[in-house]
């Protein structure tokens, strides 16, 4: 029943394999061999005439509509893909990026007194010490103007990594850093630090059996204690079971079934 | 595009009803008239006392100004859902039950009391029937931190349950995704790479002699 490694990921040619399987009469096996956004693009063009509410069969030049969905006797298969990457306007990626970091001045810099105050010089001496965030650090590693050390919550010694090592699921990670794994993967790219990527891992697999849970079975209650300890990636997690869930149980409720436009309840300005 | 949030990913759960609306059940009319020609096909003639095809919208569209009733599908009767209820309980795979389920037992229910036979019971083994699924993709769904999980693919599993994980079940995916392809593939040569080459080129910067 949970089939989870089958490959379509095939590492070098780029083209995604995928076999939508969802009915189960004689279409309905279809094999496609194009890439993931092709599909991906279709899936929206589908998604939107359905929206639209037309009670037509859509047929592409492609395939027939029919395929795709509504129309079956059966259930079919149901595939998950991660298909959304991040995007440029990505709000979170660019909060992610806000985390100070600790790094050191590799050269005398002018006009950054900012960093390091202790005269009217207005500038940095080379070795100085100094925090500041991760874009600019970026950048300036990049251009070899300062080096970065890791936060110490990534530090192979230090005592965040026993305490995810022995329960990951109570560790506070909100405090430490709000976007824990989104940051982690970048400073781990960046200056190449190989202990982070598997401590993430360890981290949000614990972590996720927990939201997994609570997202799901605890409806309307909310674990105020639970939530508080959460990043906000797992915030985001979270939000998204429970709010679905949340809907659907609106939904099984009842209550209107039509809704009014906005436009009907007004009463007509009467005429002088 | 940027501006289009994950809801347009998922459909609610009256859009979904609405989908569901165009599944076949039979009526009995008690009136008569016509065939009619819609986009979708033709329907009809309906006669007194003849069964028809017809979509589940005409039917409850029908039933509403009472011009017949409506026959509940053959899986909706007490003996086929204790089989599948107790099928459901001891297996671990998903039973199969037409993919809008929950969406049709919900329509009829609303509009179509009378015409289905013991209810009460029926509608009871359904509400079982959904709870040990949703259990059961609850725990299922545990996997996913177990091993390297690039997708998931689930058998027999309702339009209504899919949409309810499917926010869930890909954010989560695409995580660990991007966890997995961190730890499998540490990028420690590229950037160091960018700074050599930048300090290369600052060497080389040297005027040409001439």
């Amino acid at each position: 029943m949970w089939e989870t490694n089958f490959n379509i990921f095939p590492k070098h040619t780029g083209m995604n394999e995928i076999r939508v399987k969802l009915k189960g009469s004689m279409y309905k096996f279809l094999y496609f061999n194009i890439s993931a956004i092709f599909i991906s693009i279709f899936l929206k063009i589908y998604i939107f005439a359905q929206k639209w509410r037309v009670r037509v069969s859509i047929s592409f030049s492609l395939f027939h509509s029919e395929h795709l969905a509504s129309r079956s006797e059966d259930c079919g298969e149901v595939l998950f893909l991660p298909l959304k990457m991040t995007s440029y306007y990505d709000i979170d990626d660019i909060l992610a990026e806000e985390e100070m970091v600790p790094a050191v001045f590799l050269q005398t810099a002018n006009e950054v007194g900012i960093f390091d105050c202790a005269d009217d010089t207005n500038k940095v001496e080379a070795g100085t010490h100094v925090e500041m965030p991760f874009w600019l650090a970026q950048e300036l590693y990049v251009r070899q103007a300062v080096s970065i050390k890791v936060p110490p919550y990534f530090d192979t010694k230090a005592k965040t990594r026993n305490e995810i090592g022995a329960d990951a699921a109570h560790v506070d990670l909100r405090s430490l850093c709000p976007y824990f794994y989104d940051f982690g993967c970048k400073i781990a790219r960046l200056i190449g630090e190989k202990t982070i990527g598997p401590l993430l891992l360890v981290a949000f697999r614990t972590r996720y059996r927990e939201v997994l849970i609570k997202a799901h079975t605890a409806a309307s209650i909310v674990a105020p204690k639970h939530l508080s300890l959460l990043t906000k990636e797992e915030t985001k997690l979270y939000e998204a079971g429970q709010s679905s869930t949340a809907a659907f149980k609106k939904w099984r409720m009842g209550g209107p079934r039509l809704q009014k436009a906005s436009v009907l309840g007004r009463k007509r300005k009467p005429v002088e | 595009m940027a501006s289009q949030s994950d809801n347009s990913v998922a459909f609610s759960a009256a859009e979904l009803e609405f989908l569901a609306e165009d599944e076949m059940i039979e009526i009995v009319p008690n009136m008569r008239m016509e065939p009619l020609n819609l986009i979708s096909g033709d329907f009809g003639p309906f006669r007194p006392q003849i069964a028809a095809q017809v979509p589940l919208w005409l039917a409850v569209a029908l039933k509403k100004r009472g011009k017949c009733t409506i026959r509940p599908p053959e899986w909706m009767s007490i003996e086929k859902l204790t089989q599948v209820l107790e099928a459901e309980r001891d297996s671990e795979k998903f039973q199969l039950l037409p993919f809008h389920y929950v969406e049709i037992s919900r329509l009829l229910f609303d509009h179509a009391r009378e015409d289905i036979p013991d209810i009460y019971m029926v509608r009871s083994l359904i509400e079982d029937i959904k709870d040990v699924r949703f259990h059961k993709i609850g725990t299922g769904l545990e996997i996913i931190s177990k091993e390297v999980t690039y997708a998931l693919r689930l058998k027999n599993l309702s339009a209504m349950e899919a949409n309810i994980v499917r926010p869930f079940v890909t954010k989560a995916l695409q995580t660990f995704h991007k966890l997995n392809t961190m730890e499998a593939i540490p990028e420690s040569g590229s950037i160091p790479n960018r700074q050599r080459q930048a300090v290369n080129q600052r060497d080389k910067r040297v005027l040409k002699g001439r």
